[in-house]
């Protein structure tokens, strides 16, 4: 077993798990179908390659909300001859950063790293328009095999102003668990298939766990202190 | 083992309002924890698109249309063909035709019922249509026209004109892909990714209170008076082009439309383009100050830098946006980079651009950068697709 940490940060990132069409809504933090569509992305397999998502999906999934950013919403128009006319509220999670952990077999998760270095086509995070504005690529641990006890010894993600403006942070990690755990929640995301016409999610098991107040990975220093007195 | 080529732009523009909110105020978001302004990608493609056009460089019928008019249009296209039918039995013909391919149906709302175009219906969802994919349906159609619903039955002819719809030869398909909800045999994968262009420092839309003085009033009042509310932003865009998915997706054109000239335009309207909204009032047309190509296995976003929102003392953001800008590249490149990326940079502030000349081959003109880019886009697919 080996665990995968990627570090999502971007000014915009959509992941919806519910929204079509008109409403494009988006979850409050990356959602595991497409957190590991990003990773076939990278891999560049064929959206008919079902066997290959079904192994990507069988990682055992975890994300911690270090910066849970707002939401953003996008009105977007199209145009026909001169007219504007409504297509689609989309909705964006502005400015904010996760962590998330992924753990499986060691050359499952050797490959992925490898892909993620030089993918196959460029990542996003939810929506083509949204490219990170960081490489997620943030380590790999090649002996650890629980996702959710990583993610609770790794330092703090976020931007140095929003650890400045919200020190002591509570951190909550969403993350996959046994369906018959009484604290697990359903939810629509796991990805069995991205052929067009034929996606189609199952249900997975989700809990939820909130840290302890985070500590600041950049302390503010003396000069700094000053500043923020302003 | 593939190529992408990222671009990368530093561009000004004066007062404007180019990408508004269904209430009239320029697109924001939060980043760094202060508010910007936001191009939203979508606005920016459609300038592309357009200006793709306009510029010339791309002949029309290698263009899509982005309309509800679809039906129209291949009514149009098949009464060039088909002089004897008159034009409500050609509209009745291209609608049966358009559903078939398509799986859209025409709008039964009244006003949308007899649209614009040869009072053929609009469809109920807009379709982004090659202009040689109507061209082909019209040729096909003209020749069933006399009883196009035995004509659609035969499975040669149904064959055929599923494949005039999906052929992928329209170049802004080609690389901005296709959704189309109700036929998956007409989704096309997008060649490019285009980013919402964001200001690189705090950015607070600005109200502009005007009063619009009636050259006959007999008293002193105003005609009329508004609010409008407006930005001038210092933006940083990017977008990322991936070599073997473009050239895949023109292998419709069976060489004549090369990767090479699509990256080379490509390039071109990056830069050349700007929204028009507002255009009137504000005459915002400008040229990105900086313009950053780069070649690599390794497609980086550089927003990052801007996280932190440039500030400046003196007025101006450019020269700290460049400087920070520098930085983010070299040190993100040291990390992360591919060491056999290759960049060019074109300028037009050299004094102020100073610290990114280090990063790249400066070169003189845009045209100078987008050959020497789409050049080493298209050597490098090449090589990668014939490894394969």
């Amino acid at each position: 077993m080996s665990v995968l940490v990627l570090v999502l940060a971007a000014p915009l990132q959509s992941w919806g798990t519910t929204g079509r069409h008109a409403l494009r809504d988006t979850d409050p933090h990356p959602s595991k179908s497409g957190v590991i569509g990003m990773l076939a992305c990278a891999a560049g397999l064929a959206r008919t390659d079902t066997a290959g998502l079904a192994e990507l999906a069988a990682l055992t999934y975890a994300v911690r909300a270090d910066q849970p950013g707002t939401r953003l919403r996008d009105f977007h128009t199209t145009h026909t001859s001169r007219k504007a006319m409504p297509l689609s509220d989309r909705f964006y999670l502005a400015d904010a950063v996760f962590t998330a952990a992924l753990a499986g077999p060691a050359p499952l998760i050797d490959r992925t790293y490898q892909a993620m270095r030089n993918p196959a086509h460029p990542l996003f995070l939810g929506r083509r328009s949204c490219p990170p504005a960081r490489p997620p690529l943030h380590s790999i641990h090649p002996t650890a095999t629980d996702p959710v006890a990583l993610l609770e010894s790794l330092p703090w993600q976020a931007s140095r102003w929003y650890q400045r403006a919200h020190p002591g942070h509570r951190m909550t990690i969403h993350h996959d668990t046994h369906p018959t755990n009484p604290a697990a929640r359903l939810h629509p995301d796991h990805a069995v298939d991205f052929t067009p016409g034929r996606r189609r999610y199952t249900s997975r098991a989700v809990a939820t766990r909130a840290l302890p107040p985070a500590q600041a990975t950049d302390p503010m220093d003396f000069f700094d202190a000053l500043d923020d007195l302003g | 083992m593939t190529v992408h080529l990222t671009l990368h732009a530093l561009q000004t523009l004066p007062p404007s309002n180019i990408n508004r909110d269904d209430l009239g105020t320029p697109k924001t978001a939060v980043y760094g924890g202060v508010p910007r302004a936001r191009v939203s990608s979508q606005a920016w493609k459609r300038a592309m698109r357009i200006r793709f056009s306009a510029s010339g460089l791309i002949p029309d019928e290698d263009l899509a249309v982005r309309t509800r008019h679809g039906i129209g249009l291949l009514t149009s296209a098949l009464l060039e063909r088909r002089a004897d039918l008159d034009g409500d039995a050609a509209a009745e013909i291209a609608e049966k035709v358009f559903s078939f391919v398509t799986g859209v149906s025409a709008d039964t709302a009244s006003a949308h019922r007899k649209a614009a175009v040869r009072h053929a219906p609009a469809t109920r969802e807009t379709l982004f249509l090659g202009r040689r994919q109507i061209d082909r349906l019209a040729h096909l159609a003209a020749d069933g026209a006399d009883d196009i619903s035995a004509f659609l039955k035969s499975k040669a002819n149904a064959t055929a004109v599923k494949e005039a719809a999906a052929s992928k030869d329209a170049v802004d398909i080609a690389l901005f892909g296709r959704m189309v909800a109700t036929s998956d045999d007409l989704t096309v994968d997008a060649a490019v990714q285009v980013a919402h262009a964001i200001a690189v420092h705090r950015t607070t839309p600005e109200t502009d209170y005007f009063s619009a003085v009636d050259d006959f009033a007999t008293d002193k009042g105003a005609g009329m008076i508004g609010r409008r509310e407006f930005l001038a932003p210092t933006l940083y865009r990017h977008a990322a082009l991936t070599g073997p998915d473009l050239a895949s997706n023109l292998a419709d054109y069976a060489g004549a439309m090369s990767l090479q000239q699509v990256t080379d335009t490509f390039i071109r309207v990056f830069a050349e383009s700007v929204p028009s909204g507002h255009i009137t009032s504000y005459a915002h047309t400008t040229r990105p100050a900086v313009l950053i190509a780069t070649v690599s296995g390794t497609p980086l976003n550089h927003v990052g830098a801007f996280e932190v929102p440039v500030e400046t003392a003196s007025g101006g953001h450019l020269p700290a946006a460049a400087a920070t800008l520098a930085e983010h590249i070299t040190v993100t490149n040291t990390a992360y980079g591919d060491p056999t990326a290759c960049s060019w940079i074109l300028t037009l502030q050299p004094q102020a651009t100073k610290p990114l000349h280090a990063t790249a081959t400066p070169v003189q003109s845009l045209t100078e950068l987008a050959d020497a880019a789409a050049a080493e886009l298209t050597h490098r697919t090449a090589s990668i697709r014939e490894a394969v």
